[in-house]
């Protein structure tokens, strides 16, 4: 890691949220408290006031990243993402997972070609913690899959089971994804499953051990690298508005 | 089944159709202590009478109606393409003999009814060969849910994938006039053990499938069924004869509900040898689902309880029916109460 160190103020996290362990383990971050002197904004905000902190740090010049959900209405997210745009500072969701060991070696064999042309793809993400939403668990399953295939979503089918969510995702190419998303005491599945005309790919994100953070670490680097090069991140609000659109617009009839 | 004791506990089987499930049937009945094999009918002669020789002089016939008109016939094992299962049915259930009938039960919702009132009517056993619920990872999920080990269930995965194992153009499970189509052919073993294990009524399917293989494929060898249930559950099936590596070989059940997960991932049986040619898994060795699956049958002929209800094979046939219409019109299909 080279290059400046960046002031980075977390707001609405807890000592012991992940996020602020991956900050503070961090080479190219600098935990502050105080708004002024923070570069970086990570907003976790209750949902209800998390559009309204994200619109003002970004009028306030800061780069930012937010937690989950973007805003609850899609033209709210939206509007924020054009903000974000206009403003031109890094803005990015926190959807760590594409940066997961195990799911930026399957994204780059995809890419590559290695099992062909996609056509398929299962996730599932299982979590023990039985606070969590589906919905806010759903926005990071998306967007690894979005990341995953490599194609944007056209249309979505939804069951709610409570304290599961299935997703049923149609791609271009008449690439289909099936997401189920929730909680279960002592769960612990995460994985992603890639069919393709040539073979087939099976991503254990729990995987490897050594991994746990290694996922938000990725993420702040991009981050760091996007502020301090200037080069375009490869994931921004765009991609938090098309994570809530897809939760948002499911058909269910 | 009748003897001068008053009771003989063997069990004359007539088996129909001499194709490559009727061997794993016939193994079966060649196992099973308590069955005999009485005879085999294959609609071509000379492949009844090569089945014949190749199972001990079994007499053989190209006629139903005459061979269950045999003495010692107390019982058929049916093992003929999809199409023919009704007509068979309504024989066997007329000639008065009990019936272990491969899957689908029939190809249509009103043929599968018709058969299970024809055996209700005359008090015989009609069970359809949904062999899957005698595997072992079957009956061990079964088992936990039934226990308690997730709660109430919220979301059934299973997945079973694999490549292309049909010989050519001519198979006949090609032509979805000859077998329903692929969601009736294999997609039935999914949806009814996905129905038991949830242990909920369907009261809906949504459904996609794709033609992996070959666009001119006439059936989909990629299935995915989703079912809903009446207490707001639902299970993912994956059916695939469409994979590559054709070689593959993968079964995946993952179970989450309110108090709890259950996953069968596809690598916890297999082993992994590490040979000169390279590294391969070393697949375990699976409980014979055909013999118990002939051994429970033959408890249910002889008065035993019947772990697979007709109604319960007839209930596969609706949801895959179902399947196949929303795959055609690309929407839901409510399935009637």
């Amino acid at each position: 890691m080279t290059g400046p160190t960046l002031r980075a103020r977390l707001l609405g996290l807890t000592e012991q949220h992940p996020y602020v362990t991956a900050f503070r383990s961090h080479p190219g971050f600098r935990v502050v408290t105080g708004d002024d002197e923070a570069e970086v904004v990570f907003v976790a905000a209750p949902l209800a006031d998390r559009p309204r902190t994200v619109e003002a740090a970004i009028k306030a010049g800061k780069h930012v990243v937010v937690h989950g959900v973007l805003a609850e209405d899609p033209d709210d997210a939206a509007a924020i993402a054009a903000l974000a745009r206009d403003q031109g500072t890094v803005c990015l969701p926190d959807y760590h997972v594409r940066f997961q060991p195990a799911v930026r070696a399957a994204r780059a064999a995809v890419a590559a070609g290695r099992i062909g042309l996609p056509w398929n793809l299962q996730g599932d993400l299982v979590s023990a913690d039985t606070d969590a939403r589906p919905q806010s668990l759903a926005v990071h399953a998306v967007d690894t899959a979005r990341a995953l295939v490599g194609l944007p979503v056209r249309a979505v089918r939804t069951h709610d089971a409570g304290s599961v969510l299935l997703l049923l995702l149609t791609h271009d190419h008449g690439v289909t994804s099936t997401l189920a998303v929730g909680h279960a005491p002592g769960a612990d599945t995460h994985r992603y499953r890639i069919s393709g005309s040539h073979g087939m790919l099976d991503v254990d994100a729990s995987k490897p051990a050594w991994a746990g953070g290694a996922s938000m670490a990725g993420l702040l680097t991009e981050l760091h690298t996007a502020v301090v090069t200037g080069r375009p991140a490869e994931l921004s609000l765009d991609d938090a508005v098309e994570a809530q659109r897809v939760i948002t617009e499911g058909s269910t009839a | 089944m009748e003897s001068s004791s008053g009771y003989n506990p063997r069990v004359g089987v007539l088996v129909v159709g001499t194709g490559a499930i009727a061997e794993l049937h016939l193994a079966a009945v060649h196992r099973h202590p308590d069955a005999e094999l009485a005879g085999v009918v294959d609609l071509v002669p000379a492949r009844a009478a090569a089945a014949a020789r190749a199972n001990g002089g079994a007499p053989w016939s190209a006629d139903l109606a005459e061979a269950l008109a045999w003495p010692g016939v107390d019982a058929v094992i049916a093992c003929a393409p999809n199409d023919a299962h009704a007509e068979i049915g309504v024989a066997v259930a007329a000639a008065g003999k009990h019936l272990l009938i491969e899957k689908p039960l029939a190809t249509t919702v009103d043929d599968a009814h018709r058969l299970v009132a024809a055996f209700a009517e005359r008090g015989l056993i009609l069970t359809a060969a949904h062999t899957h619920r005698h595997y072992e990872y079957a009956r061990s999920v079964h088992a936990a849910i039934a226990a308690g080990a997730v709660g109430l269930p919220r979301l059934i995965r299973l997945s079973v994938l694999g490549g292309w194992i049909w010989p050519d153009w001519r198979a006949w499970v090609l032509d979805p006039a000859k077998s329903g189509g692929h969601e009736l052919h294999n997609g039935v073993h999914l949806l009814d053990l996905v129905t038991w294990w949830m242990g909920d009524r369907p009261t809906r399917v949504f459904a996609r499938g794709r033609k992996q293989t070959a666009a001119e494929l006439e059936i989909h060898d990629y299935l995915e069924l989703v079912v809903e249930f009446e207490g707001g559950g639902v299970a993912v099936c994956e059916m695939s004869r469409g994979h590559r590596p054709a070689t593959l070989g993968y079964r995946d059940v993952l179970a989450v509900g309110d108090g709890g997960s259950l996953a069968v991932p596809w690598d916890a049986a297999a082993s992994v040898l590490f040979g000169e040619s390279g590294t391969a898994l070393l697949p375990v060795a699976e409980s014979d689902g055909f013999a118990t699956q002939l051994d429970a049958w033959l408890t249910a002929v002889r008065g035993g309880p019947d772990p697979m209800p007709a109604a319960e094979a007839a209930l596969a046939v609706t949801l895959a029916v179902a399947a196949r219409r929303s795959i055609a019109d690309g929407v839901p299909v409510e399935v009637a109460a």
